[in-house]
């Protein structure tokens, strides 16, 4: 039983987050009734613009090719066709093809609410008994009338059964809207390094309930609209569900209650191990045997440099023979943090000046400026938490702060302080964890006193394109992404010094590293050597411009300078 | 600062239709390995929770066809199932299950149950009463009666609401990789920029949705010859 009080312990976390606000994992305030509305509020808006111009669209269509029984197949097979095409797929369909934002993603929603709507439409004036529109016909009634007085009514609650099949896709899919840039209450379940697990478990509470609320108010609202003489029939019993709603939640508590006895640790996560290659005395990583009994999970954060990264550790230690797993895509440094220190992972690569601005809360004006003192100072804070930060890459991948060639042209920007007085007419864009980082958005404001227009929290995948495609005035890059010369942005100078140096390190448990032994530390070095800022530029080029794997990319780079032997 | 072996480590870059982020046919065909393993995860994930979906609606039906007062709570509470967004669902179960095939299973299974539940329960209902009282006249016992009987004559709405379910499953199931489940979804959020995988990726769900959806039409005309005589 101790499961289920663990679980109902996590769950009573998550009714927490809901109602009380607290510090989150990057800093700012997150939870509570506010910023929980906030969030609600923005999800609502999203769903009723996208249901708006669906039923704008679908009704009128559906209504009328049902009351002229036209293109029967066309208004059949819409619902199906919709039906095969995951809701995510169009979201990034639309994402990819047209970019993030608001106005994007209502389209994507919309596209996906107008099948059923359609459909139901369609069908319900179909359906209408043949005897009823001839009675009408017979006493003198018009096309259109026979559509408004005899046909809309007796179709209502088919029509209405599309919209609320609608209704509850579009806020179910809304949910994953922060994907495509759009800040709903999915946000705390997509980016828990934010809002933390309590806040992705709260998160899904209210998706869950808002779902509820949703099918219960328009199943009221359908049996409103539905003429008297249909609603005593016995179809419409369906719609009596309000009533048992409670007794059916109470029954669902007590099913995961009893689930929660049942099984508690199933950690299906894979990791592939890295291939076992037999290095030729040339490699300058060689095969140990003893190191077969050391097991290592090699992690990472989300984004390219960063998979590419652990690609590398995770292929060099399998080379040196270490037995490897990965958990390649994290999140954001937090969550890669708690994840090292958690045992969830053995090790990952962090930048020295991440380390000291997001863990270490170091203030600007203390950050050292060199590379060297960053590493130092970055191995002695890590030390203190037991955890060891292994020699840096030579090169240094700092966040920036870009914006197109004309922007800079039109502004005359070439500091981060020329945007003072002009900050108010631009959109930024960043990752969501820019938000509460000295690094980006909170630096931006505290250092140099910046107010954004817009701040638009984006996959940091999206980072050029919305330079490109012109919904970012602002974007936070790296210095090593091959992007900024291929589109020629113009990469604003730090004249205030919010940026350290962000050399690569990777980190581990103190105690896992020794007893990993001294092959260890050799691979690192060795792995470490060549990573200059060309070469790490090249690396992402192949992923982010080529569209290799990271993998691939990895396997590459360890070929390519002779650290592990060819055809591995 | 490179100290060796960087020969042709430096790609020239021209502007290709990849760097260019279009659309790449050839890029597909290079690059299919990376889309079978997510597709296998993603048959596996919909066949085992549409099976397992059939089974528990099945039974569900078949006790609800006998005793009707069941109708309604098993409609609310498959109702209230079928509501619950399942990224939602993924994550309220994940303090339970953990991550991986389980919870993406349970979740994607209790989204089946309301589409085939109300599916075979009509199909049953809707056996005549003649063909009933027939085979009581010829001594049938109440399960001879539902398995040579009723669920025969049920079987093309039964075969419906599987259509209606396994096209569903194949949508909700790019989602599972939120639960750490893998399929389809794995790739195309990996590269959800990337007009080619988006289009390719999700292209491979409908087309796993068509696919299924056929092979189901094709068994349902096998085992139920006398729907085409007429």
């Amino acid at each position: 039983m101790t499961v289920l009080a663990s679980v109902l312990d996590t769950f009573g976390d998550g009714l927490d987050f809901i109602v009380n606000e607290r510090t989150g994992r990057g800093g700012g305030e997150v939870g509570g009734l506010s910023a929980n509305g906030d969030l609600l509020w923005e999800h609502l808006k999203l769903c009723l613009v996208a249901m708006a111009i669906a039923c704008a669209v679908a009704l009128p269509l559906g209504l009328w090719l049902g009351h002229t029984r036209r293109a029967a197949f066309l208004a059949i097979s819409v619902s199906n066709i919709g039906r095969a095409v995951p809701a995510i797929a169009l979201l990034f369909v639309f994402f990819a093809f047209l970019g993030a934002g608001f106005a994007n993603v209502a389209l994507a929603l919309t596209l996906l609410a107008i099948p059923p709507i359609l459909t139901n439409a369609y069908v319900g004036v179909r359906e209408v008994d043949p005897d009823a529109v001839d009675a009408a016909r017979g006493v003198g009634m018009t096309g259109p009338q026979v559509l408004r007085r005899v046909e809309l009514p007796l179709a209502m609650p088919l029509v209405f059964g599309g919209i609320r099949t609608s209704a509850v896709n579009v806020v179910a899919t809304a949910t994953i809207a922060p994907l495509a840039g759009v800040v709903t209450l999915g946000d705390p379940i997509i980016n828990p390094s934010i809002y933390g697990e309590e806040g992705r478990l709260g998160a899904a509470i209210l998706v869950a309930l808002l779902a509820v609320a949703t099918e219960v108010v328009l199943a009221g609202a359908q049996r409103a609209v539905t003429p008297r003489g249909l609603a005593a029939s016995p179809r419409r019993r369906l719609m009596t569900r309000t009533r048992t709603i409670l007794a059916a939640l109470a029954a669902l508590a007590l099913m995961l209650g009893v689930v929660a006895c049942g099984d508690d640790d199933d950690d299906g996560s894979a990791g592939g191990g890295g291939s076992s290659t037999q290095a030729a005395p040339t490699a300058a990583i060689t095969k140990n045997a003893e190191n077969a009994s050391t097991t290592l999970t090699v992690g990472s954060k989300n984004f390219t440099e960063q998979k590419v990264l652990g690609e590398i550790y995770a292929q060099a230690f399998a080379a040196a023979g270490y037995k490897v797993r990965k958990e390649l895509n994290l999140g954001d440094e937090q969550t890669a943090l708690k994840a090292l220190k958690g045992g969830q992972i053995d090790g990952y690569p962090e930048y020295t000046g991440t380390a000291l601005l997001s863990f270490f809360e170091v203030p600007t004006k203390d950050l050292p400026k060199d590379a060297t003192a960053a590493y130092d100072e970055a191995k002695s804070r890590f030390a203190e938490d037991g955890i060891t930060a292994f020699p840096p890459t030579p090169f240094t991948s700092s966040n920036e702060v870009a914006v197109t060639q004309e922007t800079a042209d039109k502004l005359g920007l070439k500091k981060i302080s020329d945007l003072d007085g002009k900050s108010q007419d631009l959109v930024l864009y960043g990752s969501p964890e820019c938000r509460g980082r000295d690094d980006c958005l909170r630096g931006l404001q505290n250092v140099y006193g910046l107010k954004f227009k817009r701040f638009v929290p984006v996959d940091i995948a999206q980072r050029h394109e919305v330079l490109t495609n012109g919904d970012a005035d602002v974007s936070i890059v790296f210095t090593t992404d091959p992007q900024i010369s291929r589109n020629r942005e113009v990469l604003l100078e730090d004249d205030k010094g919010m940026f350290p140096p962000y050399n690569s390190t990777f980190l581990m448990k103190t105690e896992t590293a020794d007893k990993a032994g001294p092959d260890l530390q050799k691979t690192i070095e060795a792995v470490n050597k060549n990573l200059t800022a060309r070469v790490m530029q090249e690396l992402n080029a192949r992923v982010d411009l080529d569209k290799e794997t990271p993998a691939e990319a990895a396997s590459d780079y360890l070929q390519q300078f002779d650290l592990v032997s060819a055809g591995s | 600062m490179i100290a060796q072996g960087d020969n042709g480590f430096f790609r020239e870059r021209t502007d290709t239709c990849v760097t260019d982020n279009g659309l790449c046919p050839g890029w597909v065909v290079d690059h299919l390995d990376r889309y079978t393993t997510p597709l296998l995860q993603h048959v596996f994930l919909t066949v085992t929770s549409v099976a397992a979906g059939f089974l528990i609606a099945g039974s569900l039906a078949i006790l609800a066809h006998r005793r009707r007062w069941l109708v309604g709570p098993i409609t609310n509470v498959t109702g209230i199932l079928y509501t619950l967004p399942s990224v939602a669902v993924f994550f309220l179960l994940l303090p339970i299950t953990g991550r991986g095939n389980l919870t993406a299973i349970i979740a994607l299974t209790a989204y089946t149950l309301l589409i085939l539940f109300r599916n075979i329960l009509a199909g049953l209902d809707a056996v005549p009463a003649d063909a009933r009282d027939a085979g009581r006249g010829m001594g049938l016992t109440d399960r001879q009666l539902l398995w040579r009987v009723e669920l025969p004559l049920a079987l093309p709405a039964i075969m419906a609401g599987l259509r209606i379910a396994t096209t569903t499953t194949v949508g909700l199931a790019a989602l599972a990789f939120f639960a750490g489940a893998g399929g389809l979804g794995e790739p195309l959020e990996a590269q959800k920029a990337f007009k080619t995988n988006v289009v390719f990726a999700g292209g491979l769900c409908v087309a796993l949705a068509i696919v299924l959806d056929a092979m189901i039409l094709l068994v349902q005309r096998s085992i139920t010859p006398w729907t085409r005589a007429a």
